[in-house]
């Protein structure tokens, strides 16, 4: 029997990633009230560095994110669908490169190498967000299907 | 309590780690996932268990890491905010206002800066708000409990995946 577990886990490995990225563009798609958008970006402000020139929009209508976590979390979202979907297991050493790839783009960009680029910061975060959970969510699903069997 | 205590030791060390300025932005992304991972391993080591990681335990033992981690973060944030009678909130308010002075919105963002008003003056004359407390608290939990269970759910991933492969 499938048990709550099943549903919920897999579910919150979607929803968490998908839930950040609405909260931290409402202020772009809408006028929020400053303090509304103020509390926003205190509740968001432990999950980004929420630097502005690293962030999409300008004043009122910044995002609450930075690009590289805009791509963590969209690729988070997709990789743990995608994680439902196929049944493919993604080698550790996939999710270790992506992420290595990401500090890479930091690392450069921190020491001068080439200035911050919006596309660079979101397809790194895309991956590395991506291969985790998808990792994590095909992980999840196996020792679940192990204890049900 | 040798079940429960590297959860708890793992939230007070991440709660430590995201409060330290520098690496504090880091503190969803890395540290918490990090610290729940680390508690489900050592969980692995002090109690010698060879069975695979089940997902609710580990989700739950994620869980716990978030809210101890929201509690001690929470607190220690008080307390410097009742030693220095200022805080990031406090630094960030007269911005806030030039940006509602920017947009001028209505009477709403009126009464609620007022509020934020209220809240700066508490933390100046007195060094703690209640208001302050509760909003910190409950944005702490909020956060810290989702990314906790994530990075749970994602060490089980890792380590059953690697105990499988042995």
């Amino acid at each position: 029997m499938r048990g709550p577990q099943f549903y919920f886990l897999p579910a919150l490995l979607i929803s968490a990633p998908l839930l950040l990225l609405a909260a931290a563009y409402l202020p772009m798609a809408t006028l929020l009230p400053p303090p509304y958008t103020y509390l926003l970006k205190t509740i968001l402000g432990s999950a980004c560095h929420q630097e502005p020139l690293k962030c999409a929009g300008s004043g009122s209508r910044e995002a609450l994110l930075c690009m590289r976590c805009t791509g963590i979390y969209a690729g988070a979202a997709a990789g743990a669908v995608a994680g439902l979907l196929l049944r493919y297991r993604l080698p550790n050493y996939v999710t270790g490169g992506a992420w290595l790839l990401l500090l890479c783009d930091v690392l450069c960009h921190n020491l001068g190498v080439y200035n911050y680029s919006f596309p660079a910061a979101f397809l790194t975060g895309l991956l590395a967000g991506g291969a985790l959970f998808y990792a994590a969510v095909r992980g999840l699903l196996t020792t679940i299907h192990q204890e049900a069997a | 309590m040798k079940k429960i205590s590297p959860a708890v030791v793992c939230g007070f060390g991440a709660a430590v780690a995201a409060f330290l300025p520098g690496i504090k932005n880091f503190a969803c992304c890395l540290i918490l996932p990090a610290a729940s991972f680390l508690s489900l391993y050592l969980y692995k080591r002090i109690t010698e268990d060879r069975t695979p990681l089940r997902p609710m335990m580990s989700a739950n033992y994620g869980l716990t890491v978030g809210v101890v981690s929201a509690v001690f973060l929470t607190l220690f944030e008080v307390i410097l905010s009742a030693l220095t009678k200022t805080n990031d909130f406090v630094k960030d308010l007269p911005q806030l206002k030039e940006l509602v002075k920017q947009t001028g919105l209505g009477p709403e963002s009126t009464a609620a800066l007022s509020l934020l008003d209220r809240i700066s003056l508490d933390i100046q004359t007195t060094g703690f708000s209640v208001t302050f407390l509760i909003v910190l608290l409950f944005s702490n939990l909020l956060v810290n409990a989702v990314f906790g269970i994530v990075g749970g759910l994602i060490g089980m991933a890792y380590i059953n995946n690697r105990e499988q492969n042995q």
